[in-house]
C-alpha cells in the first residue's frame, strides 16, 4: 500500500528560484488498485510518480510504501525498493539503445544480483508475458514504439514488483498500440499488481478504476 | 563484481570510444617509458662504479704509466685488508699475452689486425652494459654448452653465434657492440680536475674511425676457470682505491702517499687523486642536469595525455549519463554508477598497461632498446605505475563532477 501524507516537493529548494511542484499532497493507494493520475502538463503528475517510484526526493511530509517510511532512508534501501518493489515505465521507454531486448529486460536482475541462468529464465518469462518473446535478441533501436514499450513493461515486471508505475506510457504511441499497452496494464492489474498510470489522455484514464486529478501541485479530485 | 560486469558491457558497446582512450594512454606510457629508458641508459655508464663510489676513496690516473697486476697486488698488500682496488680493465694486446693464456690470435676474430681482448674487473663487468647493434649482452656464466660468452665491436669478421675454439675454451659471440659505443674507462687523455665526473672516463669509440681497432669483452674468471691459471696482465692506468673503514684523516693521507709511490718519482708531485665524494657529487649533478633536460618533455607529454584522456572520459561519462539514469531506475545507486564508471576507466587502464608492456617487450625482443639507447629496468615499472596513478586521478575528476552535477531524474528528464 502507498500512503502519502502532506507531501510537498520544491525544486531549487531554499534557492531564490525555488518552485513548488507538489503542495501538501495526501494520498492512499491500496494494493491491487488501477489508478490514473491525470492533470495538465506541468501540474506535478510526473514529479509525484518520481517520488512514488523513489527516483526523486521530497522535503516535507511523509511517504510510506508497504508501511515503510522512505523519507530519509539510505540510498541502499531506496535502491532495493526501486529494484524489488516498484517497476517504472517511462513515456520514452528509457531503454538502453546499445543493448538488445533481453539485455534490457535483465537489467534489474543484475542489480538484484540474480545468477545468470535464473536471470535469463526470468527475463524470457517477462517477455513471454508481454508477448514479444520472439524479439529477445533484437536490438532495441530496431523496434517499433509499441514493441519498445512492451520491452519497458517486461523490464518493469521482471523482478515481480508489487507496484507498476507508468509515466504517460501511451504518449508516444498510436491509438491501436495504446489500446494494446493499456490491455497489458489491465492484465497485470488483474494478476494482482497495483498499477499507477500518469496520463493526460482521458480515454486512458477512463479505463482505470480510480482517477486522481492534480492541478498546480495539489490534488483537486479523487474518485 | 557487478560494477566490473556493467563496466565491461559499456566497454564493449562503446568500443571505438574506449579504443581511442586505450591507444592514447598506451602511447603516453610507451613515450614515458622511452624517456625513462633513455635516462636509465645514461645511468648505465655510472652503474658499474656506483657501488665503488659509495665508499670513501680516490680514483687515480697513472696517465701513461702502465701498471702490472703484480704491482697492484703489492699495493693492496701495502694498504691493508680494508682497502680495495678496482681497476677498470686489463688488456691483452700483445701476441705473447694471447699465447700465454691459451688464446692464440689465429683462433680469434680478426678485423684485419689483431682484436684486443678487454678484461674488466669482474665486479665492474657484472654491472656493465654497453649499447649493442645486434644480439644481447654477455652472461657472467658459461652457457649450457660450456662456452664463454663475449661481445665484440663491429668491423670484424665475427657474427653473433660464432664460436671460437681455443685451448683456453670455447668463446661464443653473443652480441655486437653498436658503432657508436664507448671505450671503457682508461684514464688516457683525462685531465683530473674539480669538475671530473664518472661519465668523462668513457671515451666514444667507433671501430670504423678509431685507430685502436676492435675489441672483445668477456669475463676473465671463466678463462681462469678453464686454464686453472690467474690472468695476470697489463692494467690500464685508471684505478679506484676504496678505503673501507677509515679511522682518521691521517690514515687517508698515509694511503694517498702510498698510492703516489706507484708513480714514477718525477711524477709523484703532480699525481692527482680524485676524491670519490667529489666524483659522486659531479656525477649526480650531471645526471640531475640530464634529467632536467628530459623532464619538461616527459611532463608535457603526460599533461597533454592527461588532458586528452580526461576530456575523452568526460565525454564518455556525458554519453553514459542517460544509461546511468536507467541503471538508477532499475535499482542501482547513483554512487554505483560512479563505481561503474571508475571500473570502466580501470578496464581502459588495464588494457593500456597490457599494450604498453607488450610494446616494451617487443622493443626488448627486437633489441630496439639498444638502438634507441634506452635501458629498461625497475624504474620503468615504478614510473609507469606513477604515471598511471596520476592520469587515473586526473581522468576521473571530470567524469565524477559530471555525475555529481546531475540527479538521475534530471538525466531522465533531459532525454524526455
Amino acid at each position: 500500500m502507498i500512503q502519502i501524507q502532506s507531501l510537498s516537493k520544491t525544486y531549487n529548494y531554499k534557492k531564490p528560484n525555488a518552485f513548488k511542484a507538489l503542495d501538501n499532497i495526501s494520498l492512499e493507494i491500496k494494493d491491487g488498485e488501477l489508478v490514473a493520475i491525470i492533470g495538465r502538463s506541468g501540474a506535478g503528475k510526473s514529479t509525484l510518480l518520481h517520488i512514488i517510484g523513489c527516483i526523486d526526493t521530497f522535503e516535507e511530509g511523509s511517504y510510506k510504501i508497504d508501511g515503510e517510511d522512505i523519507h530519509n532512508i539510505g540510498d541502499k534501501k531506496l535502491a532495493v525498493i526501486r529494484n524489488q518493489k516498484v517497476g517504472i515505465v517511462m513515456q520514452d521507454f528509457a531503454l538502453i539503445e546499445d543493448y538488445n531486448v533481453l539485455e534490457n529486460v535483465k537489467l534489474p536482475l543484475y542489480f538484484a544480483h540474480k545468477k545468470s541462468k535464473g536471470a535469463e529464465k526470468a527475463a524470457r518469462e517477462a517477455l513471454e508475458k508481454v508477448g514479444i518473446s520472439d524479439l529477445a535478441q533484437k536490438s532495441v533501436n530496431k523496434l517499433s514504439g509499441g514493441q519498445k514499450q512492451r520491452v519497458a513493461i517486461a523490464r518493469a515486471i521482471v523482478n515481480d514488483p508489487s507496484f507498476i508505475l507508468a509515466d504517460e506510457p501511451t504518449g508516444a504511441l498510436d491509438t491501436k498500440t495504446s489500446s494494446e499497452i493499456m490491455a497489458l496494464f489491465k492484465k497485470l492489474n488483474s494478476d494482482g499488481k497495483t498499477v499507477i498510470i500518469i496520463t493526460h489522455d482521458l480515454s486512458i484514464a477512463d479505463q482505470c478504476k480510480r482517477k486522481i486529478e492534480i492541478s498546480d501541485g495539489r490534488i483537486t479530485a479523487s474518485a | 563484481m557487478i560494477h566490473i560486469n556493467m563496466a565491461y558491457r559499456i566497454f564493449t558497446k562503446k568500443f571505438f570510444f574506449h579504443l581511442i582512450l586505450i591507444l592514447e594512454l598506451a602511447l603516453t606510457l610507451v613515450l614515458v617509458n622511452v624517456f625513462v629508458g633513455i635516462y636509465g641508459n645514461s645511468y648505465t655508464l655510472y652503474r658499474p662504479y656506483e657501488n665503488i663510489l659509495k665508499n670513501s676513496g680516490v680514483a687515480v690516473n697513472y696517465d701513461g704509466n702502465l701498471l702490472f697486476d703484480g704491482k697492484i697486488k703489492a699495493l693492496k698488500e701495502e694498504l691493508g685488508e680494508d682497502t680495495d682496488i678496482y681497476y677498470s680493465q686489463d688488456v691483452m694486446f700483445i701476441e705473447e699475452d694471447y699465447e700465454k693464456y691459451g688464446l692464440p690470435v689465429s683462433s680469434l676474430p680478426h678485423d684485419g689486425g689483431m682484436v684486443e681482448i678487454i678484461l674488466p674487473d669482474t665486479r665492474i663487468l657484472s654491472e656493465l652494459k654497453l649499447p649493442l647493434s645486434e644480439g644481447r649482452w654477455l652472461s657472467m656464466e658459461k652457457d649450457n654448452d660450456g662456452c664463454i660468452e663475449a661481445v665484440i665491436t663491429g668491423g670484424t669478421d665475427a657474427e653473433v653465434g660464432n664460436i671460437y675454439d681455443t685451448p683456453a675454451g670455447k668463446i661464443k659471440i653473443v652480441g655486437i657492440l653498436s658503432d657508436d659505443t664507448y671505450e671503457l674507462p682508461t684514464g688516457y687523455s683525462l685531465s683530473f680536475g674539480e669538475d671530473l665526473k664518472l661519465t668523462d672516463f668513457y671515451e666514444p669509440f667507433n671501430p670504423n674511425v678509431n685507430l685502436r681497432g676492435s675489441y672483445m669483452i668477456f669475463n676473465r674468471e671463466l678463462i681462469e676457470d678453464n686454464t686453472g691459471e690467474e690472468v695476470y696482465l697489463v692494467t690500464t692506468p685508471l684505478i679506484f682505491i676504496s678505503y673501507g673503514q677509515l679511522t682518521s684523516s691521517e690514515e687517508a693521507s698515509a694511503i694517498e702517499t702510498t698510492v703516489k709511490i706507484l708513480s714514477p718519482e718525477e711524477e709523484q708531485e703532480d699525481l692527482i687523486l680524485a676524491d670519490f665524494s667529489q666524483l659522486r657529487k659531479n656525477t649526480d649533478e650531471y645526471m640531475t642536469e640530464f634529467m632536467m633536460e628530459l623532464l619538461p618533455i616527459a611532463v608535457a607529454v603526460i599533461i597533454i595525455a592527461a588532458i586528452g584522456i580526461a576530456g575523452t572520459s568526460a565525454i564518455l561519462a556525458l554519453r553514459n549519463l542517460r544509461n546511468f539514469s536507467i541503471f538508477y531506475l532499475c535499482g542501482s545507486k547513483w554512487s554505483d554508477c560512479i563505481k561503474i564508471m571508475l571500473a570502466d576507466i580501470g578496464i581502459v587502464t588495464a588494457a593500456a598497461l597490457v599494450l604498453n608492456t607488450a610494446a616494451i617487450f617487443t622493443l626488448t625482443a627486437l633489441n630496439m632498446e639498444s638502438l634507441i639507447g634506452m635501458d629498461i629496468g625497475i624504474m620503468n615499472v615504478l614510473v609507469t605505475l606513477g604515471t598511471v596513478a596520476a592520469i587515473l586521478i586526473i581522468s576521473v575528476i571530470l567524469p565524477i563532477n559530471v555525475l555529481k552535477s546531475k540527479t538521475p531524474v534530471e538525466c531522465l528528464r533531459e532525454e524526455n
